[in-house]
């Protein structure tokens, strides 16, 4: 089922994405890196195929080659020697295999970051704020309640003041008869928000002890899954601070990539990746199940 | 018993010199329904707000307002806010948040109610109100008949007591203003709740009032039952019943004493039928022949769509105008018609067909005549429409004088075009378009929202326009109007027009979308629709016209705004100059010392320990800013918080000291014992060291609901800024609508819009691991703008403010977002590696601070006079007090 892991508490939904995208950022171990990689990948694609695809082709691959390629040039560690560049400088194995790992952290944390667009949607944002902040939760919640309101008036007053597509003017007359337009719909703009203020104070905001509603509710699942990011992510920040797995790259490539530690090391970071996969299709099989049962 | 009772109420604006209510008195008793009528203008708006003490304008009170028995004003906050609910005319302004289900739950979130209950309340008055099936979406998407039943759902969650509805339904159409209307009925039948509104539709509620009160110049005139409202008014022979309903109009001219008023259409039917039951009604006298000069514009074959996969809007629609004629368009929503009229001005193109107007300017009049206001005062507003023409400036001057004389606005030039009431508001629109000089005007909903008065003054305008030969299209669901005032009437349905005919013909055919008059008279007389025709129909002669005057309304409603004159706040120089040095001095130690415990810059510490020079290098500099910046924000915030020598809350002590010892230690711990990722590490934590103490006292210290709307207002005009020149290449006004926050509104508001605004663009444009670097850049931006132009260390002058844009975008924004870039892809943190990213970063980076300085060249000035209006007029600014609690 698409819509299971969307459908989570929030909470949760943040707690994983802290977890990976923090994982992602600072791991730069080789098989982690891929193992991170196709998970974000995968979870990405379950949910939006076309444009996951698009923004890995498009964005997501290019922009690693082109780290890849950068990295050396500016990076002049490491101790295989390859060639000299034209000013004078080495470029080295290790700064080659630096880049393409760093490049790949980044599209990881970037595919991480398009997967959180899809699911965090603004009304989890502004639940995940008022637990921290309730004023600020509000603030963003009556923000996107403005924008809308003050970019159709904008649109209108545009429209009625005739700078359409109709007439065929220059970029700067264009944009300054749209810096005026727009500056004229943010005194109509300014003088209704203050009715806005009215209103908020007439149903009784400024009392003591203002709660914030939300309407997401903490299931089961919830705190199965909080409690298995919470152990699987632990897990991971303990091998990478106690260096039991270390990897690194310079002044040259060591690591061993397939010991114990390493290998357990996977086997989390396989699990924590998957999770909203994995918790998806087990929806799925419990819905199938049902089905068969009747 | 006693609901609510006024005795001896005035009130008058400050400075004003007549009152806007005298001696106002009367009770309302528990579970009545009572409507208040009169003139725009004649208080009635005034005397609503001033029930409810949170909404009550600034002004002299005198007398006192019970509520069971207790005075209002001494009520708590907690008890008014539950016990009284308001909904005003304003349908969008009222709605605070983004999702239905959240504006219902405000209400109960602000009495602080437990999640469970109000789980339980908002699906229960959800389920009430009929708005289940929208329940999850977006504020947005509902019509505006729904926002408005949203409005008044939301105040009902609170349970008040009494309601009060300030014309609700102006601005709906007809269909949406009955649902609206049937849901006030249903809350006062089946919850008992006392409900006072305010109305110039009276033919749906006032069947369904108890009672009846008239409000003339601030006086009550008529405190009656509705069944005796009528004779009351007419034995005092008062101007106001051209506000009821045409069936009491006919009976008022007709009547010969002895029957009662009609106060449904049927029972005014029943009074024309019985009226007749011995007499036959006088012919009724013929249509004006009206003969047209050619053809004004023509329409063959129009077909219009929003996009290519949507449904037809206009579909094959043909229509042809004479000169000088004046057509009708009316029809459902949805119909068309406003699409039609953009269609018509070259506002939206049809994807086929051809559009016939020769050389004809054609203008037109929106629903919502505010768009064409763009001066300071009517009179600029005005000019702003000749300043294309080649006349000389005092024949422009005599032309202007001459327009607005024949729209009645000749007394309102010197006012601001925003405290106007909706009448003078649209007079002043429709005078802006006359002085361009129309050829073919197009009106969308002129009547919307006005009393009889401003409506009879918009007709004679209009008529006097079509003497001079100017075509008139108008689209209107007010069918009364379009049928004394229209030509022709075209009805459309669907994208096409289904019917066409003079009004009397069209109306009389129509069995449902017909005017009142119509089908009370219908099988009676043959084809009366509109009042006077009845009138006429029954005895034989046209009804005096009564002479239109408007000069007597005491419209002080815009008094306040004027009578205060702007206090500028002039900070002492002196004293502010050794700050911003110390600032600069600060900043510019604490980028070498943040360098330097980094490790970008070699440098060997002159002696053992080390760190603690690192953590020195760090720390003053800190330690300077703080120095600096303490006073400057403090007396910056323009905000009228707290009494000036409250201590700062222990929140806001804790959160900055922890930032201050924080900062410097994580830079400390993060080089010493990070390797290989320290400098992502340490970078977000500092940053968010940096933003939350902010947060932290911003939240700390409860801010008012005037703030949090000003801040949202602001970072909603950065990114809608944002939104709108999304299509030319890098011209972002975001940063330059944050520098104006933070000139006009401080510190603190500049950098709480920066960091939010960056926040939720990202909403639209997608989070990334940049979002915290751009909040931090922009939170900056906004910081340092109010610290320096808000206090005065910066005079706030064009130039001034443009230099700062462009070197803050290019300094600030661009120097941390290429540092961001840097981090975030794991570079080395040597000189190549950070000469490289800037390099590929600086060509956008000056495109963005071009267009920024562009932005705020033509933005700065009117925008913060615009803030400072906004600070002024609605107290936002400190003043001497005032009487308001």
């Amino acid at each position: 089922m698409k819509d299971a892991f969307y459908k989570l508490n929030p909470l949760t939904e943040f707690l994983f994405f802290f977890a990976v995208i923090a994982l992602s950022m600072t791991i730069n171990q080789p098989v982690f890196i891929i193992l991170a990689y196709a998970g974000a990948a995968a979870n990405c694609l379950f949910y939006n195929k076309k444009k996951t695809i698009a923004f890995l082709f498009r964005f997501s691959l290019p922009m690693t080659a082109l780290i890849a390629v950068i990295n050396p040039l500016i990076n002049h560690e490491g101790m295989t020697f390859m060639f000299y560049l034209p000013w004078g400088n080495p470029v080295t194995l290790e700064a080659l295999l630096y880049g393409v790992a760093s490049g790949f952290m980044i599209s990881t944390v970037m595919l991480w970051f398009s997967f959180l667009n899809e699911i965090m949607t603004s009304d989890k944002l502004i639940y995940l704020f008022g637990r921290i902040s309730p004023s600020l939760s509000l603030i963003i919640s009556m923000t996107l309640r403005f924008i809308p309101r003050f970019s159709a008036k904008y649109r209108e007053a545009r429209a009625v003041n005739g700078i359409g597509e109709s007439k065929e003017a220059g970029v700067i007359s264009k944009a300054t008869s749209s810096v005026k337009c727009f500056s004229m719909v943010i005194s109509r703009f300014l003088e209704g928000s203050i009715e806005t203020a009215d209103s908020m104070k007439g149903r009784g905001y400024g009392l003591k002890g203002r709660t914030a509603y939300a309407k997401y509710r903490f299931r089961a699942a919830d705190f199965v899954l909080m409690s298995l990011i919470i152990s699987l992510s632990s897990a991971v920040v303990v091998l990478r601070i106690t260096r039991l797995c270390h990897f690194r790259y310079f002044p040259s490539v060591k690591g061993e990539l397939l010991s114990p530690f390493s290998l357990a090391l996977y086997v989390l970071t396989l699990i924590l990746v998957l999770l909203p996969l994995a918790y998806s299709a087990e929806e799925g099989l419990i819905w199938k199940k049902s089905r068969l049962a009747v | 018993m006693e609901k609510i009772a006024l005795s001896g109420l005035s009130f008058s604006y400050p400075q004003a010199e007549s009152a806007v209510l005298s001696d106002i008195s009367f009770s309302v008793e528990q579970g009545e329904l009572v409507v208040l009528c009169g003139f725009s203008g004649s208080g009635k708006s005034t005397l609503l707000k001033l029930l409810k003490p949170s909404s009550a304008p600034h002004g002299e009170r005198e007398g006192s307002v019970l509520l069971d028995g207790q005075d209002i004003y001494s009520l708590p906050q907690r008890e008014q806010s539950r016990r009284i609910g308001f909904v005003s005319q304003s349908v969008e302004r009222q709605l605070v948040t983004d999702k239905v289900w959240h504006e219902l739950a405000f209400g109960l979130e602000n009495l602080g109610c437990d999640n469970q209950m109000i789980r339980r309340r908002v699906s229960e008055t959800a389920a009430f109100f009929g708005i289940e099936d929208y329940f999850d979406r977006s504020v947005e998407e509902l019509s505006g008949g729904q926002k408005q039943i949203l409005n008044l759902a939301s105040v009902m969650i609170m349970e008040p007591e009494v309601l009060l509805l300030d014309e609700p339904t102006s601005q709906l159409d007809p269909i949406a203003a009955g649902s609206f209307l049937s849901l006030v009925q249903k809350i006062n039948l089946e919850l008992g709740v006392t409900v006072i509104i305010a109305e110039h539709r009276l033919e749906e509620i006032l069947p369904i009032a108890s009672r009846v009160f008239v409000l003339e110049n601030g006086r009550l005139t008529a405190d009656e039952a509705t069944e005796n409202i009528a004779e009351k008014l007419k034995a005092d022979g008062s101007r106001v019943f051209a506000e009821m309903p045409s069936f009491m109009r006919i009976w008022n001219s007709v009547d010969e004493g002895g029957s009662p008023c009609p106060l449904t259409a049927a029972q005014g039917r029943s009074f024309l039928k019985d009226f007749f039951s011995k007499r036959k009604p006088f012919p009724l006298y013929p249509e004006e022949k009206r003969k047209y000069e050619g053809k004004a514009l023509e329409l063959k074959n129009i077909w219009f769509r929003y996009s290519r996969d949507s449904e037809d809007v206009i579909s094959g629609l043909e229509l042809s105008v004479e000169k000088g004629e004046h057509i009708a368009l009316i029809g459902g929503n949805g119909a068309g018609k406003t699409t039609l009229l953009s269609i018509i001005c070259g506002m939206k193109k049809p994807y086929k067909g051809k559009i016939e107007a020769g050389e004809s300017r054609i203008l037109f009049l929106p629903q919502d005549p505010t768009l064409l206001f763009s001066g300071k005062t009517v009179h600029s507003t005005l000019s702003d429409a000749l300043t294309a023409s080649a006349l000389s400036q005092e024949e422009k001057q005599a032309k202007i004088r001459k327009i607005s004389c024949i729209c009645k606005i000749e007394k309102l030039m010197n006012r601001h075009p925003f405290d106007l009431s909706g009448g003078e508001q649209q007079l002043t629109a429709l005078a802006k378009l006359l002085l361009q000089k129309p050829d073919i005007l197009l009106l969308d909903e002129p009547t919307k929202g006005l009393d009889a008065n401003h409506k009879a003054l918009l007709a004679s305008v209009i008529e006097a326009l079509i003497k001079d030969g100017v075509t008139v299209i108008t689209v209107s669901h007010d069918l009364e109007y379009v049928a004394a005032h229209a030509h022709r009437c075209l009805m459309m349905f669907r994208g096409e027009i289904t019917a066409e005919d003079p009004p009397r013909r069209f109306f009389s055919e129509n069995c449902f979308y017909s005017t009142i008059p119509r089908r009370i008279s219908k099988d009676i007389m043959d084809c009366a629709v509109t009042t006077d025709e009845v009138i006429y129909c029954c005895k034989g002669e046209k009804p005096k016209s009564k002479p239109i005057d408007l000069n007597d309304d005491p419209q002080n409603t815009a008094a306040r705004a004027e009578s205060v004159r702007s206090s500028s706040a002039s900070g002492k120089k002196s004293s502010s100059v050794w700050r911003a040095v110390l600032a600069f001095a600060g900043g510019a130690c604490l980028i070498f010392g943040v360098l330097w415990g980094t490790e970008i810059i070699k440098l060997k510490p002159p002696c053992e320990p080390y760190f603690l020079w690192k953590f020195a290098a760090v720390i003053i500099p800190l330690i300077m800013l703080a120095a600096a910046f303490s006073k400057l924000v403090k007396a910056s915030d323009s905000f009228d918080k707290r009494p000036a020598k409250q201590k700062p809350s222990r929140r806001s002590v804790i959160a900055s000291t922890v930032s201050l010892i924080a900062v410097p230690i994580t830079i400390f711990v993060g080089t010493t014992f990070l390797q290989d990722q320290k400098y992502i590490f340490i970078s977000l934590l500092v940053m968010l060291e940096c933003m939350l103490p902010f947060f932290f006292i911003f939240e700390g210290r409860k801010p008012k609901a005037r703030e949090l709307v000003i801040i949202s207002a602001l970072c909603s005009l950065a990114i809608a800024g944002r939104l709108a020149f999304f299509a030319l290449p890098q011209i972002k006004p975001l940063i330059a609508v944050v520098i104006i926050a933070g000139a006009s509104f401080g510190a603190e508001t500049g950098f709480m819009t920066g960091a939010l605004s960056m926040l939720v663009s990202n909403i639209y444009f997608g989070q990334g691991p940049w979002t915290p670097w751009q909040m931090f850049a922009a939170g900056a931006i906004g910081f340092i703008a109010g610290a320096l132009f808000c206090r005065g260390v910066l005079p706030r002058k064009r130039p001034v403010i443009c230099a700062f844009g462009f070197i803050a975008v290019l300094a600030l924004y661009g120097g941390i977002m290429n540092f961001a870039s840097v981090i975030l892809v794991h570079a080395p943190l040597n000189r190549a590696s950070i000469f490289l990213y800037f390099a590929q970063g600086i060509p956008l980076d000056i495109v963005h601070a071009l267009s920024t300085l562009f932005v705020l060249f033509f933005l700065s000035e009117p925008m913060l006079e615009k803030l400072d209006r906004i600070k002024i007029k609605y107290g936002l600014v400190k003043q001497k007090p005032t009487s308001q609690n």
